[in-house]
């Protein structure tokens, strides 16, 4: 049901902004938030309903089971608050929101299928859905930086996306299905065979690979910089917040049902791959100016942390799946949050981002709600108690420990402990440092604008929320 | 098992192609080759396994690539028009 409404929205809507050529943004974007709330309302009543689907007479290819309603709520989110950033943004440069929405609602859709999918060609094709519309809103502004931002994405995630292809087909050729539950009933056969297993562990290299390029871990994660920082700023906050929550959570899914044959062979991979993956992205952070460029190397530090989950998933499955979900909820929200912010940081008449590390200087005085907002979502981010970033970062930490992982808890600590720096940098700037660093001759101007106000304000709640309550979180994942 | 050998060499003269060249044409044409070496090694391990969904999945496959390609050469050309060439070498808008 939710991902019938999605694709309908998006179908309508596309057809409209066709024959229509005069709708205005606002309907369209109704039409667009309207589907979302389908689809969150739908999986929550999927969550709290006691039947599954499981059988309906032909190969549904798909799971829906708390994961995958979980994950759907996530990925609504997520596009609901890159939406609504954007409709502003996209006014003000004269864009078509139209077709900006319609890649927007057809991405979500790959990454719900992605998602639920139990089928390796499933996932893949849900994969290739998010990605290819995922190149053509990396290149929407019509400048320079966005278009290389775009093939650089294109070229890396098309090769990616060939040797994930790669992965699954050795995966067919060690169990001969590319149903994902289907290789469980192998196992046995599978110790015998020794081939098989040499195939087997080929095909998880290949498969590791090619997520590690859509979630940007190392050592897969160059072009994330370059092309979050040329991507406009909503299609940015889309990248890092709905992709890689998709991304993972397939991810999830696929690496759940190789541990069964693998054993903790995976295990040390996904160990350095961790340990490697935050280190880089806090060590690189630090020396960022430009705030957007930071924020995409604390994206890349936070797969890291996720990566955690990974590590210990094959002792503890189940505190896995809700400590991952958990932070991906948290992150996209907070993330979320901070790209709105830089959002709306602008000039009058200047149509580029404002997002250098000096248009921030004395944004305390000036706009002093505005600089609180992305105080604390920067708080958030590096972990700090009363928010939500800190349960998360907990909550993984936590089961890492409780699995035995204590020197991986500690580099993960330490490495947070570096990222309160970086995250720190903006705050002090906006609070203190008008003198510290080279003033733009003219002053930002904020015009407020009412949708990325609004969802700076949503997040912001929810951010509060999670990070006050989040018992009532954790026991709604771990139903 | 020489059809495994064959996938893989092909694949491996995409991933090279894709590394060494700098023509994003070209670049786009390693890409296919790597997914059509991919389709050999489903034709292949289906043969072994003796069932038809990796043949399923070449078919899935042309259309993915047909897709991709699309894509890939709409922005090709929108990076054409902007700054009149297709050599990658010439891209250095953002900080490396």
């Amino acid at each position: 049901m939710p991902l019938i409404a999605v694709l309908g929205a998006a179908i309508i809507i596309l057809l409209l902004i066709s024959w229509w050529k005069r709708a205005s943004g606002e309907l369209l974007l109704i039409m667009a938030v309207a589907a979302l709330c389908a689809v969150v309302m739908f999986s929550w009543n999927g969550l709290l309903s006691p039947f599954t689907v499981i059988d309906v007479g032909f190969p549904l290819m798909a799971a829906f089971d708390n994961l995958s309603y979980l994950s759907f709520i996530i990925l609504a989110i997520a596009s609901f608050l890159s939406l609504v950033a954007s409709y502003n943004y996209v006014k003000e440069r004269g864009q078509n929101f139209g077709a900006y929405i319609v890649l927007i609602l057809f991405a979500l859709f790959g990454g719900m299928i992605m998602s639920c999918g139990t089928n390796l060609i499933a996932i893949f094709i849900g994969l290739e859905t998010l990605s290819l519309s995922a190149y053509a809103l990396a290149g929407y502004n019509k400048d320079l930086a966005s278009g290389e931002a775009s093939i650089k994405y294109f070229v890396l995630g098309a090769a990616a996306s060939a040797i994930l292809l790669l992965g699954i087909a050795f995966y067919f050729g060690a169990s001969g299905s590319f149903e994902i539950s289907n290789i469980r009933l192998q196992v046995m056969n599978l110790q015998a065979e020794v081939t098989n297993k040499n195939i087997f562990l080929l095909s998880a290299a290949l498969i590791i690979t090619g997520f590690g390029f859509k979630t940007a871990s190392v050592p897969f994660q160059w072009w994330a910089p370059d092309v979050y920082e040329g991507s406009p700023l909503p299609v940015t906050t889309f990248f890092a917040t709905a992709v890689k929550a998709a991304a993972f959570v397939a991810f999830y899914r696929i690496v759940s049902s190789m541990i069964p044959v693998t054993g903790d062979t995976l295990m040390q991979a996904f160990y350095v791959i961790a340990v490697l993956t935050m280190t880089f992205g806090n060590v690189c952070a630090i020396y960022q100016d430009n705030v957007k460029r930071m924020l995409a190397y604390s994206s890349i530090a936070h797969a890291g942390y996720i990566m955690i989950a990974f590590v210990f998933m094959s002792r503890d499955m189940i505190a896995a799946k809700e400590a991952m979900l958990f932070y991906l909820l948290t992150y996209t929200v907070m993330t979320a949050g901070a790209f709105a912010c830089l959002t709306m940081l602008k000039r009058k008449g200047v149509n580029h981002e404002l997002t250098d590390i000096s248009n921030l200087a004395a944004l305390g005085k000036r706009s002093p709600w505005f600089a609180f907002a992305f105080s604390v979502f920067l708080l958030s981010l590096a972990g700090f108690p009363p928010t939500a970033g800190f349960f998360a970062k907990f909550y993984i930490f936590k089961s890492a420990i409780q699995n035995g992982f204590v020197n991986l808890a500690i580099i993960a600590v330490i490495n947070s402990l570096i990222s309160v720096y970086y995250y720190m940098r903006p705050v002090v700037v906006m609070y203190f440092g008008s003198d510290q660093l080279p003033r733009v001759s003219e002053s930002t101007d904020e015009e407020f604008n009412y949708s990325t106000a609004g969802v700076i304000i949503l997040c912001m709640i929810l951010v509060l929320i999670l990070g006050l309550f989040p018992n009532a979180v954790l026991s709604m994942i771990g139903m | 098992m020489n059809y495994l050998i064959l996938a893989i060499v092909i694949f491996c003269i995409g991933v090279l192609g894709l590394l060494v060249r700098r023509n994003l044409i070209v670049m786009l044409m390693s890409v296919e080759l790597m997914l059509s070496a991919t389709n050999i090694t489903f034709v292949y391990f289906s043969k072994v396994w003796g069932v038809l969904d990796g043949q399923v999945a070449v078919l899935l496959n042309f259309v993915m690539a047909a897709c991709e390609a699309a894509v890939g050469l709409a922005i090709i050309v929108q990076l054409f028009k902007l700054k009149g060439t297709v050599d990658i070498g010439n891209w250095r808008e953002l900080k490396k």
